[in-house]
Order: structure tokens, then C-alpha cells, then sequence
């Protein structure tokens, strides 16, 4: 699986839903964006559920993985 | 921070808490013109008619109205659903608070009672609509967010002290019939100054302070404990200052409001210290002179049986401290707010999320440099006021400059929300 890694973690907002965004319009199929991020962004679960995209998150310390995927 | 709960879907449109934070610059500039017409007069007594017209020209017309802004947001954020009939209640809010304000200044200045009955009329009917609504708005959702429960303590606040303000009116239009006038004023001081002014700050920081500069949650015992405790202790003291109770349980009740608000300031100062990415950012030296000039003030009233420092010392310190956070706050806020229009306005179009700008694009580094700059210089020139008021016109100048560059900026944000938008439209 083809990942893509993102590390949010120590922008400000509203950068991390910024970068978010913009890094989901260069995901294709079959690709992976893996976020990295200080707190969970559930304000981003709406809209990516809206663009069409699943998710998986899980915590690793204190920080939060979000694996995002296009849906099929 | 808790982001649980946090929703951007139900948010009243950008232009009404900005018409708040426009107004609150107008009102800074007017500030600055109260200053310069007052003279050295003005800082020899709190009981000087433009003495008056200041103080309230600037809590009311400056802190509240920008508090006012800033709540009408961030509760549909943090409630997850908008006020019911927002923009009447915003607008109606807005409307009352800008006459009302005018009012009570004139009122205070050419000492005419009509002016003030008017303005308190206008200011209870603008304020009371949007407290009402907030709070049902807040009693209503389901979210427990600490920010949401201490906003509801600072406009319980909100409404005691227009309970003062009514007794206070009503001993100036009858002259004298409670006898309490000092007890009086110094309640409608605090609960202004410190319970509804200090405790927002409170609430909003502990969302703000991790959102916008990257810095850990306020600890927990913090959040539940020190505004619940600031209120009930405020309250007590306004209850006691009726009765005719031992100085001395006074003097230890403030003491403990004093304390109370250093440890916030304390913990305020350690939250922001272990913030990440340690960049210079004007918003946070803002913060950092706020709370040290904060803590300073605070420790120099617990030892004023010794120094002896008049109480317009206290109040200008107290009040250029707030002053810092809420210029500190704009700067984040607003574009912030114009951001997360423009985001709800691209919806699920991927082309127009690239024109998303960041947030520098909407409210620039240097101008927000540039306020930090003319914010410092007014600082200065206070102290140098306080220390001789013959200085005034310094304080007065700064002042208006600072003010001016305010506007320019929120204007900036209006107008590069508004291109933004449009090309969003466009596409």
C-alpha cells in the first residue's frame, strides 16, 4: 500500500485542517494519508465522510494517527 | 484541549462577530479621544465625570463588546448548534450596547440623568437578549465543555451587575436613598472587572490558548475549580459589603479573589511556557504582558496596606493587562473565523480547497507586528501617565494610533474574506 505521511502535530490552528485538505486532493486510489496529529481532529471526521473518504484512527502516545483512504 | 464536540456545521455568519469587533475598535479610538479631552484631571480621581465616561467606554464599549463578538461564536462552536434567531439577537445586542454605551458616556460627561436611565435601559435590553439566548443555548446541548460552564458563571455575573447598576442608578436619580454608594460601586467594579471580564478571558484561554499556539490543555483542577471559586467568592463579597461585617473578613475575602485570579495567571503563564514550536509570535509576548502586568498588579494590591497606591493605578494596570489579552486574542481569532467560513463555503469541491488561504494571507505578519508595536507604546505611555498625567496627550495619541491599526487589520480580513469567497463562487 502506497502510504502518504503528514505530520500536523505542531501547527496551529486552523493549519492542521488546511493541510489536511489540501494534502486530500492529491490521494488516489489505493493510496493512504497518514496523519499525524497532537489531539483528535473530530471536526475533520464530517468532512471527510462528505469528500467521499474512510479513516481509522489510533493512538500511539500522545499523538494520534489517522489513516485516510478513499472510500470504494 | 478536548476538540470533542467542537462544530463548524451551525455557525452564525462571519459578519457578526466581526460587526462586534469593528465596533469595540471604534469605541478604543473614542477611548483615545476621552483621554486627550479629559486632561491631567482625569487621573486624579475615579469619581471624574470623564473619569467615568472612560471606564465604561472601555469595559463596555472595548472588552464587552469584543466578549460579546467572540461568545456569539465560539458557543455555536463549542455547543455544536447556533443561537436561535441569531441575527436579530446580534444585531438587536449590537445595537443596544453602541447607543447605550454613547449614552452613558455622554451621560456621565454632561452629567444628565435621562442619558444614563436611557443607557441603562438600552444596555439591559441588548445584553439581557444575548445572555438569555446563550444560555439556553448552553443549557440545551449536551456538550460539557469547561469553556461553555464558565462562560455561563461570567454571565450569571453579567446579570448581577446589572442588578447594580440598577440600584446604582437608582441612588443617583434619588439621591442617596441606600446609602451605599461606595459599597455599590465597588460591587458593579468587581463584578464587572473581574467576574464578567476576567472570568470570559478565563473560559475563552482555555480553549484558545491550546488551539491557536500549539500549548497543552489548562490542567483540570484548573478549569473546574479556580472560575467556580472566583465567582462564589465574588458574590459573597458583594453580599457581605451590604451587612455590616468585620473589615477584616473582607480583607481576607479579597485576598482570596486576589489569589485566586494569580493562580490563574500562574498556571496561564506555565500553559503557554510548555506551548511547542517556540517561535516568536507577537500573540503570545502579548500574553506573556498581559500576565506578568496581571500577576504584578495583583501582588502590589495584597501589600497596599504598605504601598498605598491609589485605585486608578490598580484599575489602568488591571485594565491595559486585559487590554493585551483581548488584542492578542483578535489577532487570532478573526482570521480564524474567516477561515472556517471560507472552508464551510468550499463544501465537498477539492478545486476550490486550494484556494483556501492560510491564515497569514487574511491578517499579514507585519500588521499584526505593527499593532503589537503601537500596543507596547501605549503600555508605555500609560505608565508614564499614571506616574504623570500630565502626559495624557502621549497615552491619548498612542492609543488612537493602536486603535487605528486595529481597524485597518479586521477591515483587511473583510476584504480578503470577500475575494476569497467570491473565487470560491466562481469555481
Amino acid at each position: 500500500m502506497d502510504n502518504v505521511y503528514l505530520d500536523v502535530s505542531e501547527l496551529a490552528a486552523p493549519e492542521p485542517m488546511r493541510v489536511i485538505l489540501n494534502a486530500l486532493t492529491g490521494i488516489s486510489r489505493g493510496q493512504t494519508l497518514v496523519v499525524r496529529h497532537r489531539q483528535e481532529p473530530k471536526p475533520l471526521y464530517p468532512k471527510l465522510i462528505e469528500l467521499g473518504f474512510s479513516y481509522q484512527v489510533q493512538q500511539s502516545g500522545s499523538f494520534y494517527l489517522i489513516n485516510i483512504k478513499r472510500r470504494d | 484541549m478536548n476538540l470533542a464536540g467542537l462544530s463548524f456545521d451551525n455557525i452564525p455568519p462571519f459578519s457578526l462577530p466581526l460587526r462586534f469587533f469593528i465596533s469595540a475598535a471604534c469605541f478604543g479610538l473614542l477611548c483615545a479621544l476621552i483621554i486627550g479631552i479629559g486632561g491631567e484631571e482625569l487621573w486624579h480621581s475615579r469619581w471624574h465625570p470623564y473619569t467615568l465616561a472612560l471606564t465604561h467606554a472601555l469595559v463596555l464599549g472595548v472588552f464587552t463588546m469584543v466578549m460579546c463578538g467572540a461568545t456569539l461564536q465560539l458557543v455555536s462552536v463549542l455547543g455544536g448548534q447556533s443561537l436561535p434567531r441569531v441575527n436579530l439577537i446580534a444585531n438587536t445586542t449590537l445595537i443596544g450596547l453602541v447607543i447605550g454605551t454613547l449614552s452613558l458616556i455622554a451621560g456621565f460627561i454632561y452629567a444628565q440623568s435621562w442619558l444614563l436611565v436611557l443607557a441603562f435601559t438600552l444596555i439591559l435590553l441588548g445584553i439581557s437578549l444575548l445572555l438569555g439566548a446563550i444560555l439556553l443555548s448552553i443549557g440545551r446541548t449536551n456538550q460539557q465543555q469547561h469553556s461553555l460552564k464558565v462562560m455561563r458563571l461570567a454571565m450569571l455575573s453579567m446579570l448581577c451587575l446589572l442588578i447594580v447598576a440598577g440600584l446604582l442608578l437608582s441612588d443617583r436619580l434619588i439621591g442617596s436613598a441606600f446609602n451605599q454608594l461606595k459599597q455599590l460601586t465597588d460591587a458593579h467594579a468587581g463584578l464587572g472587572l473581574i467576574g464578567w471580564v476576567c472570568l470570559l478571558i478565563m473560559g475563552v484561554s482555555f480553549q484558545v490558548l491550546p488551539m491557536f499556539h500549539v500549548a497543552p490543555a489548562f490542567p483540570h483542577w484548573s478549569q473546574r475549580f479556580l472560575p467556580l471559586s472566583l465567582l462564589v467568592l465574588l458574590l459573597g463579597k458583594v453580599c457581605f459589603s451590604a451587612l455590616t461585617i468585620s473589615p477584616y473578613l473582607m480583607a481576607i475575602i479579597d485576598s482570596a479573589i486576589t489569589m485566586l485570579v494569580l493562580i490563574y495567571s500562574g498556571v496561564a503563564l506555565h500553559v503557554i511556557y510548555r506551548r511547542k514550536r517556540k517561535i516568536p509570535d507577537p500573540s503570545i509576548t502579548l500574553w506573556y504582558v498581559a500576565l506578568i502586568t496581571l500577576a504584578l498588579c495583583l501582588c502590589a494590591s495584597l501589600f497596599d496596606f504598605y504601598l498605598r497606591l491609589s485605585p486608578l493605578i490598580y484599575a489602568s494596570l488591571y485594565c491595559i493587562a486585559i487590554l493585551s489579552i483581548i488584542v492578542a486574542m483578535l489577532v487570532k481569532i478573526a482570521p480564524f473565523l474567516a477561515y472556517i467560513h471560507l472552508q464551510r463555503q468550499c463544501g465537498i469541491n477539492f478545486e476550490a480547497f486550494s484556494l483556501l488561504p492560510n491564515v497569514h494571507q487574511l491578517m499579514s505578519k507585519s500588521g499584526i507586528k505593527l499593532l503589537f508595536y503601537s500596543h507596547i507604546i501605549t503600555i508605555v505611555s500609560l505608565l508614564a501617565t499614571l506616574l504623570m498625567p500630565l502626559m495624557y496627550m502621549a497615552l491619548s495619541l498612542s492609543l488612537m494610533v493602536e486603535f487605528f491599526v486595529l481597524l485597518v487589520l479586521l477591515f483587511g480580513v473583510t476584504r480578503h474574506y470577500r475575494k476569497i469567497s467570491a473565487a470560491i463562487a466562481r469555481v
